[in-house]
């Protein structure tokens, strides 16, 4: 008998038959990665160079603006890509090895001549294979259309390297997770499922335990935070900071800002952002450590797989507990940040998590044994999950080890900071454009306003000079305080029998070790307010803010305005919109600031002169023009960014107040009208209920009614203010006169001082603040 | 040669073989019979690497199997659930194993279709149960192994078939040296074929010798007496299994026959009368005592 032999190579056999028999997966990855590197990034760059080409200019800006495009940010799109290409390599990952998963194919596949080592090898390295190639095929080919179009950079090639890697890392990962998951399972059904929920564990993981601690843990860092403000709803705008950053996002693990940082390189700008750094090999390193581990994994446990578990469910008890575990997570996370405003949250949280946990484990042992009675015989496993979860969840209630009442001590403090969430934007209405919002960024009194948020930037705090430590380990206490009397969210907020501000206040503290602490509350009592007030402010907050004015200042389109200070009277100033004229205005407003003479004590006696404000004319919208040639122009300003500037001046200031004076515009600072009935409330009356946002806005906000308009929403029309319950007119001319001229148009958060409404002959009205100190002083 | 030392397998707390023992000579066809679950297929599964054995080794060729390429690159398992890949034909599964089996033979494989009528270009899940088996038959000779396992896999053939696949295997046996174990729970599709046979009673092996020497040491004696006997009255003499109808005792017994006959006379039959057994008889003795379903094997 003739034979035709074939020379036998059965590593290489199994690993070319997977790539010609696998390929469709593989494929669909190509054209996602084609579509996320080549058509955001070389394809894009190089249809741009043609849309020039014909055009020397623009082609010359072109080249001179961009260094190279090479993934340019595909946003939501590119997430769900993202997330489609990590379930994608979960399931090739089955389809190379669900061979594992069927009694016929593991008796053919373990029988051959070929040890199960090299089979695995095989099969494991033809996958990655293929997948790396539809990652690397488009991202080559993306770098030669980059170099072609822009020319060979070394930071072409690191963003590009880097670029690579990282999405192939996030392939892999996902790849070998499931891997090993084959190997350890004994139907696909399962390998995929469980691939996929692995994959996703250190996120789910992650949100979790911030779950935890926002819910649980007073004090923690990881909490939701509000952002107060005249145009944000509370409930509306808030975010929590991650626990561990690094993973929160581990669809890339990589953080995306700076994949599309890297990806797209301006030649040209100096921002700070844009220049370039050479990326981190670590969070590379480790998660490439992390695949190879799972690699590893699934080599042995392929060699060591116990071939009778194929096609059988629930044959990995450990995997089953593990994903459970997960999915629980995931579902308590889920619906328990939705339910965090709750009463007694901690103990709901406890329920729900406790529910959730028993019907999920209950669900995978029920599928994975299929019989009543083993399930029955089985339930011995559920107090013993319950009270693991219960221990967890005492620990985080406990204040996990005297992590929610420890303040490092005054020695060990180096520096800090303390940011607050509460408004740092102020509102005028105005009938005539009752749908437009004046916003202004407000340089004002010393409230936690002006202590807090210039940019509201929570990540960057500004630091305190050093004699505020121990007043912030006091407002820290304070604030432990609270939480020893009362634990209950609700009852929190009239501890001491005083209403609380929803105010959220993070104190950072940095140590001399190098560490970092930092805490975070969502309110402050009156008295933690009025501690707050007493911090100073630094060099920082002073450059901070004269770096905004600068900026505002230095444009030639920015609009000079000047307003009396019951705001009857504000006019644009053409001659101080000179641009000279201008900076030589803020810089005396700069020089003011600089040598302190901008009062900061929100109880400073000193009266406002009137205010000095800075509009930029691209904040304006289509009805500036028209309304700028209006004899009594007012402030008719679209913003929704902080390049709007206010001043109040007060006498103190004397270069600004020498500069009005000198260029004769001292009359601007003049009412236009003075009131004809003062009525006035308690400030505390406007905010019965921390929580609501509308009162929110005008607490926060003087503003000036013209008497004629009739919209419902007063708060940010400028309709006329219904009064307090506890509103009087003051009849005693000497008392109203001291109101009338003590009004503020921003306040302090806080219970004291009187609203104050003062109205014209013409029906128009001004509403502001009147703090007890001046009007009683 | 195969040889199995000392095998156990347990699945969880089930042991399905325990303590195993028995070896197969080149150029043997060896029959493993059993009734269902008695631990046939987990037997094979270990010899060929599938499963891990939880105590003891399977040696062939002074190598341990499991997990050994160059072994199991000589060793072709045709199990009873049959695998073929998706939509393949017998010709790309033919290719398949071709990448694994070093003596893999195309022109073996065409000649064995032609016999079996097979076309080796049309897709293997429109073939029938029994065509199907016999497309995993021609793939198993047509590896060249030194080493065939069988796992059930005349299920579904008929005579004529059964017939051609026995005289296939047997001239592959005779021309080869190959080492050949089949597995049933039919032992017609044994006795045809294999010159040894091993009987595995839940567990254990236990019977474990060739055809002809079964016979010739097995026989059956009919004894006629003149007077009323019992069980007592055969105390001292080893048989196997005794049956009484009046005054007629029917016995089996192993080992010598003129040597058990000898002994049979001292208890003064009027008639005593030897017979061979055939091997469904010894099967039958051995499984004595178990629940063994008989129509299964005989039926």
């Amino acid at each position: 008998m003739t034979s035709k032999k074939s020379s036998v190579n059965p590593f290489r056999f199994t690993f070319l038959r997977n790539c010609s028999k696998n390929w469709l997966i593989p494929l669909a990855v190509l054209l996602i990665s084609a579509y996320e590197f080549l058509f955001c990034g070389g394809i894009d760059a190089a249809a741009s160079y043609f849309n020039t080409k014909y055009n020397p200019m623009d082609l010359k800006n072109f080249l001179e603006n961009r260094k190279f495009i090479f993934a340019s940010d595909s946003g939501d799109i590119g997430i769900m890509l993202d997330f489609v290409v990590v379930v994608l390599c979960a399931a090739y990952a089955v389809s190379v090895f669900k061979y594992l998963m069927t009694k016929k194919s593991v008796n053919v596949y373990f029988s051959m001549g070929i040890t199960r080592g090299s089979l695995f090898a095989a099969k494991y390295l033809s996958g990655a294979f293929m997948l790396t190639s539809a990652v690397v095929i488009p991202t080559a080919i993306d770098l030669i259309i980059n170099i072609a179009v822009f020319g060979s950079s070394k930071e072409l090639w690191i963003s590009a390297a880097y670029l690579t890697v990282s999405f192939l890392l996030m392939i892999l990962y996902s790849y070998s997770i499931t891997a090993m998951v084959c190997c350890c399972v004994g139907t696909a059904i399962e390998a995929g499922i469980f691939g996929v929920i692995l994959t996703f564990l250190p996120s789910i993981a992650e949100s979790f335990l911030t779950f935890l601690f926002k819910t649980l843990i007073y004090g923690s860092p990881y909490s939701d935070r509000y952002y107060y403000g005249a145009f944000i709803n509370s409930d509306a705008r808030y975010e929590t900071k991650s626990l561990f950053e690094g993973v929160k996002n581990n669809l890339m693990f990589f953080s995306s800002d700076k994949l599309s940082d890297y990806s797209v390189l301006s030649r040209m700008s100096s921002d700070e952002k844009y220049l370039f750094e050479n990326p981190s090999v670590l969070p590379i390193a480790v998660v490439l450590a992390i695949t190879v581990c799972f690699g590893i994994l699934a080599f042995v446990f392929h060699k060591r797989r116990k071939n009778e578990i194929a096609g059988f469910i629930g044959a990995c008890p450990i995997l089953t507990g593990i994903c459970s575990f997960t999915v629980s997570m995931m579902i308590i996370d889920f619906v328990g940040s939705n339910m965090i405003s709750v009463q007694n949250h901690k103990l709901v949280s406890f329920l729900l998590g406790a529910v959730i946990i028993l019907a999920v484990f209950a669900v995978a042992e029920f599928i994975s044994v299929r019989s009543f009675k083993l399930f029955i015989k089985n339930l011995w496993k559920y107090p013993i999950q319950l009270a693991i979860f219960s221990v967890a969840v005492f620990i985080f209630a406990s204040g996990l080890f005297g992590y929610s009442s420890k303040i490092p001590q005054v020695s060990e403090i180096k520096s800090v900071a303390v940011t607050t969430g509460t408004g740092d934007r102020f509102t005028y209405g105005d009938k005539s454009l009752n749908s437009v919002y004046y916003e202004f960024f407000t340089i004002d009194e010393d409230s936690t306003a002006d202590i807090a948020l210039k940019t509201m930037s929570y990540e960057t705090p500004m630091l305190l000079t050093d004699e505020n430590i121990e007043l912030v380990t006091d407002i820290h206490k304070m604030y432990i305080d609270i939480e020893h009397i009362e634990t209950d969210s609700k009852a929190k907020r009239l501890a001491f029998g005083k209403r609380t501000v929803e105010c959220p206040v993070r104190i950072v503290y940095y140590l001399k070790d190098g560490s970092r602490f930092e805490r975070m509350y969502n309110y402050a009592t009156d008295e933690i307010l009025a501690k707050l007030s007493e911090l100073t402010l630094t060099e920082d907050y002073k450059e901070s803010t004269v770096e905004s004015i600068r900026a505002i200042a230095s444009r030639e389109d920015a609009i000079v305005s000047l307003a009396s200070p019951n705001l009857t009277a504000v006019n644009s100033i053409p001659e101080l919109c000179d641009p000279y004229k201008k900076l030589e205005l803020f810089e005396a407003v700069i020089k003011d600031i600089n040598e302190d003479r901008l009062p900061l004590n929100f109880n400073t006696a000193s009266p406002v002169l009137g205010y000095v404000c800075l509009v930029p004319v691209d904040s304006f919208n289509g009805t500036y023009s028209e309304e700028l040639n209006n004899l009594n122009n007012q402030l008719k300003i679209v913003a929704q960014n902080d390049l709007i500037i206010t001043v109040p001046v007060y006498e103190s200031m004397t270069e600004t107040v020498k500069f009005i004076s000198d260029n004769g515009c001292a009359g601007y600072f003049k009412n236009a009208k003075e009131p004809v009935k003062v009525e006035v409330w308690d400030f505390g009356e406007e905010r019965p209920s921390v929580y609501s946002a509308d009162l929110k806005t005008t607490m926060l906000n003087g503003f000036w009614y013209d008497g004629k308009t009739n919209l419902n929403d007063y708060s940010l029309t400028g309709k006329s203010k219904p009064l307090g319950k506890t509103a009087v007119e003051i009849t005693d001319k000497a008392q109203a006169k001291k109101y009338a001229e003590s009004i503020r148009i921003v306040t302090l958060d806080c219970f004291s001082g009187k609203y104050v409404k003062l109205t014209y002959d013409d029906g128009s009205c001004t509403y502001g603040y009147a703090p007890d100190s001046v009007v009683n002083g | 040669m195969i040889e199995v030392c000392n095998v156990t397998k347990n699945f969880g707390k089930f042991t399905a073989i325990e303590g195993l023992s028995f070896s197969v000579e080149k150029g043997s066809i060896y029959g493993l019979v059993g009734y269902n679950g008695a631990g046939k297929t987990t037997l094979l599964k270990t010899i060929c690497g599938v499963f891990r054995a939880d105590g003891g080794k399977v040696i062939i060729d002074g190598e341990e199997s499991f997990d050994s390429a160059r072994v199991k690159s000589r060793l072709f398992f045709a199990p009873d659930d049959l695998y073929f890949e998706p939509y393949s034909t017998i010709e790309k599964m033919g290719k398949f194993y071709s990448g694994y089996y070093p003596n893999f033979s195309f022109d073996t494989l065409d000649k064995l279709c032609k016999v079996f009528g097979l076309d080796k270009t049309k897709k293997i899940n429109s073939f029938s149960k029994g065509m199907q088996r016999q497309a995993e038959l021609i793939l198993a000779i047509s590896s060249k192994p030194d080493y065939l396992l069988f796992d059930e896999s005349f299920d579904g053939l008929d005579p004529q078939k059964r017939s051609l696949v026995n005289n296939m295997i047997i001239e592959y046996v005779a021309e080869t040296d190959c080492s050949v174990i089949i597995s049933s729970h039919n032992l017609h599709e044994l006795t045809d074929i294999c010159d040894h046979i091993g009987l595995i009673n839940g567990k254990k092996i236990v019977l474990d010798c060739s055809v002809d020497d079964i016979s010739a040491s097995r026989c059956k004696f009919r004894l006629v007496f003149s007077h009323d006997v019992d069980e007592s009255d055969f105390e001292g003499i080893p048989y196997k299994k005794l049956s009484k109808d009046g005054k007629i005792i029917t016995v089996s017994m192993a080992g010598d026959s003129d040597e058990n006959e000898e002994l049979l006379k001292k208890l003064n039959p009027i008639l005593i009368e030897k017979f061979p057994q055939t091997l469904e008889e010894i099967f039958l003795d051995e499984m004595e005592g178990t629940d063994y379903d008989f129509k299964e094997i005989f039926g």
